[in-house]
């Protein structure tokens, strides 16, 4: 018996030791460097890093007014996709159903996610165009010419066209998810809801809703994650401006790091990032009800 | 005990699978770090040959293609001369990406023997390079003496260009237009080409921040007759006040933006939507002599009829026109390099040898940048010259300490252009950056 648990600890070992080695070198260390980066003024070039304390974590919170409106942009994107996802349950809903030419729907719903990001982002600053552009084209030929706006150049208009393309390529891959998902559900339960006379409505509320919490649990940390770290959409589109009208803080700290060689500072909203990612999650599912066990 | 057996047996198979194959993956590393015997056989048959003629691979980093387009080829020909010496290409898509994998090869200690620098760049690989003044080639160069970094020749330009405003010369007919000489008479040409309702008096494509720099970059420099002005202003508290060559400049600047001739939503195009509209939809683009392989697409069988003229910085036609000339595209090399001497051995063939510097002039459309190899350049870019009192300001990209207090302040001057375009109050854009320049100041060495 001993023997066997030995040969069981030996394999175990074999099989996690690289795996935990790729993760130690290629996670657990850059990010311990980026901690330790970000404590110093390093410009990315200097051979010396000079440790400066929480000097870069005091700027960023008092002195980068820059910063806070990259992140204010961040939180539209967020609100706006937050705000999408009971539309995309109740779409996935409606595709799950058994109508014709549901498959058909599907692809298309999907097919946005699958086609390169930048590729989206250029077709679309071609799209918003104000000389032969297709959204003001289209506007003219509804005989909607008082809707047409500057809609990359003006500062107050240009971040809802950079989420309305967000919304464009990832609500299909958030659809297809709840649909997977409710796929997942019995259809016994559905069917005795039936007979006990529960409505469609109801059905998502009491039976739905709840069969895919661990999905919209995922979701809402996806779209969490993905308002906070937006970036090649505004990048491709407008590199964030006009000024930094439409900047968001992955853009901020790339700038940060290559624009500005501030190095340092671009760990410490590295960092950040991290933080911000692990503490809203925790807001959130508070706030939804999704702790464990509630 | 027969399944005691065989989950032994499987435990053996896999430990001794894991474990080969990590030796493998190790033995494949150190395989390449020593050296394959067929690779000690070429090493070995080089190292005979020292003597006479050494094969040496020195590699280039570049951007754009900057060695390699328009029918030249700086490998081949380098070839001719030095058949022993193969040159490697490592191109880049853009300065931009060119700067990062810099940065990224001085921390990994992995420079390129060759590589180009922007004027910029010189303060931050200025001092890796190694010393270029004993070179003839440095001694030729008419910019090499301006662009030393701690009092050495590090880096030699390799090209020159001015800048212009490009024209459609039968728009300008068609509104009975003359080349402006001032920047009133300037702006008062583009207002008449808007008045026409036709055309876009001049091509922005200010959503990419970039293409406003002929305006929001070189301005300043020219109002102040300096193309050292940043490092005048890295000593200067206050160089946004009103009495100051900056803000002069850019109150010219917030003159021609708000007079609107940039189209209905210039910051709504970036600049490859604008260029293939240059000629047939906007009159004019400002941009630099690069710009003419563009223009001549964008015109297409009616390219006789593109126009140049200089920017006209200058308040009275008697004045002299300063215009920036641009001294680019460094050649250097690391100090201490492995083949040190035989990329000084290139850099110098490069700039001496009169046809082969001609063939690159020529291929790049610039102007020469040594005294006694001249560049033929194009009629149309020749023109803009004709008849104009031209004083050349040689263009710094500024020093240390500049770069230093611009990236504490995000000093942004294309940006700031784009937000004077979206009709930002200019004189608030000043005395934010007056506070800012001065508290960065007073932290920067």
């Amino acid at each position: 018996m001993n023997s066997l648990k030995t040969q069981k600890n030996v394999l175990l070992i074999t099989f996690l030791f690289i795996p935990v080695l790729l993760l130690l070198v290629f996670v657990v260390y850059p990010t311990l460097k980026l901690l330790q980066t970000s404590f110093t003024s390093w410009d990315g070039f200097s051979e010396v890093q000079q440790i400066i304390g929480f000097k870069n974590y005091k700027d960023l919170i008092f002195n980068s007014k820059e910063i806070w409106v990259s992140l204010k942009n961040n939180f539209l994107y967020f609100i706006i996709h937050l705000g999408f996802i009971p539309l995309e349950i109740i779409a996935a809903v409606i595709l799950n159903s058994k109508l014709r030419g549901m498959k058909f729907f599907k692809s298309v719903v999907f097919m946005p996610y699958i086609i390169n990001g930048v590729a989206v982002a250029y077709a679309f600053s071609f799209f918003f165009s104000p000389v032969n552009g297709a959204l003001n084209e289209i506007l003219k030929m509804l005989s909607l010419e008082g809707w047409i706006q500057n809609w990359l150049s003006n500062p107050s208009v240009v971040n809802y066209s950079l989420v309305s393309v967000s919304l464009w390529r990832y609500s299909g891959f958030h659809i297809v998810l709840f649909l997977a998902a409710l796929q997942s559900i019995p259809e016994d339960i559905i069917e005795a809801a039936v007979v006990d006379g529960a409505n469609a409505f109801k059905r998502l509320i009491f039976i739905i809703l709840p069969s895919i919490k661990i999905v919209v649990e995922l979701m809402l940390f996806l779209n969490l994650r993905g308002a906070l770290q937006v970036f090649d959409i505004p990048f491709v589109i407008t590199q964030g401006g006009p000024g930094t009208a439409s900047s968001t803080f992955a853009l901020s700290t790339i700038q940060m790091a290559f624009k500005y060689k501030n190095f340092g500072m671009a760990s410490t909203m590295g960092i950040s990032l991290i933080m911000m990612i692990v503490v809203f999650n925790w807001v959130q599912k508070n706030i939804f009800g999704l702790k464990e066990g509630k | 005990m027969k399944r005691t057996k065989l989950f032994k047996g499987l435990t053996i198979f896999c430990s001794i699978t894991m474990l080969i194959s990590s030796f493998v993956g190790c033995g494949k590393n150190a395989e390449t770090t020593e050296a394959t015997p067929d690779t000690k056989e070429v090493a070995a048959g080089a190292e005979s040959k020292v003597e006479t003629e050494e094969e040496i691979t020195l590699t280039l980093l570049q951007w754009d293609n900057i060695f390699t387009k328009n029918n030249y080829d700086v490998v081949a020909e380098y070839k001719k001369v030095k058949p022993n010496v193969t040159i490697e290409i490592e191109n880049l898509k853009d300065t931009g990406e060119f700067e990062q994998a810099m940065k990224i090869r001085k921390t990994a200690n992995q420079m390129p023997d060759i590589f180009a620098l922007k004027p910029y760049m010189l303060a931050d690989f200025g001092t890796i390079a190694a010393d270029l003044s004993d070179l003839e080639a440095a001694r030729d160069s008419i910019y090499a003496e301006t662009f030393k970094v701690d009092g050495k020749i590090v880096a030699l330009p390799t090209q020159a260009f001015n800048e212009f405003v490009w024209y459609n010369k039968e728009i300008f007919a068609e509104y009975n237009l003359e080349v402006p000489k001032t920047w009133d008479e300037f702006i008062k040409a583009a207002e008449t080409i808007k008045a026409g309702g036709k055309y876009i008096p001049i091509l922005m494509g200010g959503k990419d921040a970039w293409p406003d720099y002929p305006f929001n970059e070189f301005m300043p420099s020219l109002v102040a007759n300096d193309g050292t002005l940043w490092n005048k202003m890295a000593e200067d508290p206050q160089p946004f006040t009103p009495d100051k060559p900056f803000y002069q400049a850019y109150q010219m600047i917030d003159q021609l933006y708000s007079a609107e001739v940039f189209g209905t939503d210039p910051l709504g195009m970036g600049f490859d939507q604008v260029k293939a509209m240059f000629g047939t939809k906007g009159a004019m683009l400002c941009a630099g002599q690069w710009f003419l392989a563009d223009a001549q697409k964008a015109m297409g069988d009616k390219s006789d009829k593109i126009g140049t003229f200089l920017l006209p910085v200058r308040k009275d036609a008697s004045e002299k026109l300063n215009t920036i000339t641009m001294a680019d595209t460094f050649l250097s090399t690391a100090q201490g390099g492995k083949n040190e001497a035989a990329a000084k051995e290139f850099i110098n063939w490069f700039l001496t040898d009169a046809a082969n510097y001609q063939a690159f002039t020529k291929a790049m459309n610039v102007n020469s940048t040594m005294k006694s190899i001249e560049a033929g350049v194009e009629p149309c870019i020749a023109e803009a010259f004709e008849g104009v009192d031209v004083n050349p300001v040689i263009y710094d990209g500024g020093n240390k300490k500049f770069q230093a207090i611009q990236a504490a302040t995000k000093f942004d001057v294309k940006q700031i252009g784009q937000e004077m375009m979206s009709g930002k109050d200019l004189d608030e854009l000043m005395n934010n950056l007056n506070k800012s320049w001065q508290e960065a100041q007073s932290t920067t060495k």
